[in-house]
């Protein structure tokens, strides 16, 4: 049973229902709801089960991915006999009820086909899209991606050239490699100058911009000087740059455990890397010590 | 997953830690921190890339006013082994064991450019801020 389980069935033993003793089986891509029994919300989450089921198997063409609906009665985790609930399938969505009071609803989205490329695609985070999930649900409106999700071979959220995800309702999701970008960091790449880039207050936005512009092009009118270099690339590179507007200024340039790079500001008096990154911990070279693990 | 077993100092990104000596006492003015929806969010993430600590046992701890370096002004006491989480799907950072312990949590910053032509006044406060990602 994972946290939110947990968190869940502290809340509903507030309300008076009984935990949940089970974890559900599919951890993946499930919200859960409760819902009154004889609720006329109960024929509208089905009719709009229904309509996810056919929406996703439209989007996704041969996935046929689909969506489970699972009712849980009160009374179906206690007694065996009553935990015959069950549940939908992609053309047949059927719910059954206990004589409990009040239902328990998962909604999972499974694909046919494990570990299928275009399973994948169905991501917790294309779903939270497109399902907006609220209090009120299921009055959702289904909002349906027009076209597969567009990913790079980690399976982030990544697209070099458009959007990586594009809802029914025309809404574009820009992302780079993970990270929500601007959509004129793709489109107009030339605005992407020095000094735009390197003043970014957020680290992952300053790198991924920096990326996106590429370094050497945006080094190609202001080259950087090299200050000092440690051995130790966790520690890195003290350059110097001149931007544009503001004048010099000093960075580390380092890796980072996951094997990125980051351009980090430090103040232009710094003359070693080892002082720098001491200064970025609140520390000088002499009280310093470098972490014996990191990640 | 790595581990802070046997040792000091460790890092998760922009979070460092240091184990404080068995001999440390919290200070008086440290507040115990609630968690956020059932998470204990050891550093915060502008992009929803939060670190949090896996188990239920382990307690966060603000001081009150500011520390000696306005960067390490939270401690993590731990009591069952636990493990730090990144919460990200691609690029994150590993898993990172605590053996019990209290730990010192330190989050990096970094300079503001231009600050230099600022004002001597605004030159104080705006030197440097906090890392964010």
């Amino acid at each position: 049973m994972d946290e939110r389980e947990k968190r869940q069935n502290e809340e509903w033993e507030r309300d008076g229902i009984p935990p949940r003793k089970h974890p559900a089986r599919n951890k993946t891509h499930r919200w859960a709801m409760r819902v009154l029994i004889n609720d006329p919300r109960i024929k509208k989450l089905r009719d709009e089960v229904n309509t996810v089921n056919e929406g996703l198997v439209s989007a996704f063409g041969r996935v046929y991915p689909r969506v489970y609906v699972d009712v849980l009665g009160r009374l179906g985790l206690d007694n065996p006999a009553s935990a015959k609930y069950y549940s939908g399938e992609r053309d047949r969505t059927r719910i059954q009820m206990s004589d409990a009071s009040y239902v328990d609803v998962h909604v999972r989205v499974v694909s046919e086909s494990a570990g299928d490329t275009q399973g994948t695609a169905l991501s917790r985070e294309v779903l939270d899209a497109a399902v907006p999930w609220s209090e009120d649900w299921p009055h959702f409106t289904l909002n349906l991606p027009k076209f597969l999700p567009k990913r790079d071979s980690d399976g982030a959220a990544h697209c070099e050239d458009g959007p990586w995800l594009t809802l029914a309702d025309g809404t574009e999701l820009w992302a780079w490699h993970g990270f929500e970008i601007e959509r004129w960091w793709i489109l107009e790449k030339h605005r992407l100058t020095l000094d735009y880039v390197l003043t970014l207050a957020n680290a992952e936005q300053r790198r991924t911009a920096i990326d996106i512009a590429g370094w050497v092009n945006l080094l190609k009118d202001h080259p950087a000087k090299v200050i000092d270099t440690d051995a130790d690339e966790e520690v890195g590179e003290l350059i110097e740059v001149n931007i544009p507007n503001i004048g010099r200024e000093r960075f580390l340039r380092v890796l980072c455990a996951t094997g990125r790079t980051f351009v980090i500001p430090v103040p232009p008096e710094t003359r070693t890397a080892i002082e720098g990154q001491a200064w970025l911990w609140g520390e000088t070279p002499a009280t310093f010590v470098k972490p014996e693990v990191t990640t | 997953m790595k581990s802070m077993r046997g040792k000091t100092y460790g890092r998760q990104g922009e979070l460092r830690f240091v184990r404080m000596p068995a001999s440390f006492q919290m200070p008086a003015s440290a507040r115990a921190l609630p968690r956020e929806g059932g998470k204990l969010i050891v550093g915060h993430s502008e992009t929803g890339h939060h670190h949090v600590m896996e188990g239920l046992d382990t307690e966060l701890y603000q001081l009150m006013g500011l520390s000696r370096d306005g960067l390490s002004d939270r401690f993590m006491v731990v009591k069952d082994p636990d493990v730090l989480l990144h919460e990200r799907d691609a690029h994150r950072h590993d898993k990172l064991e605590f053996d019990p312990g209290v730990y010192r949590i330190v989050v990096g910053r970094e300079y503001v450019p231009g600050a230099g032509k600022l004002g001597r006044e605004r030159q104080a406060e705006a030197q440097w801020r906090r890392s964010a990602d």
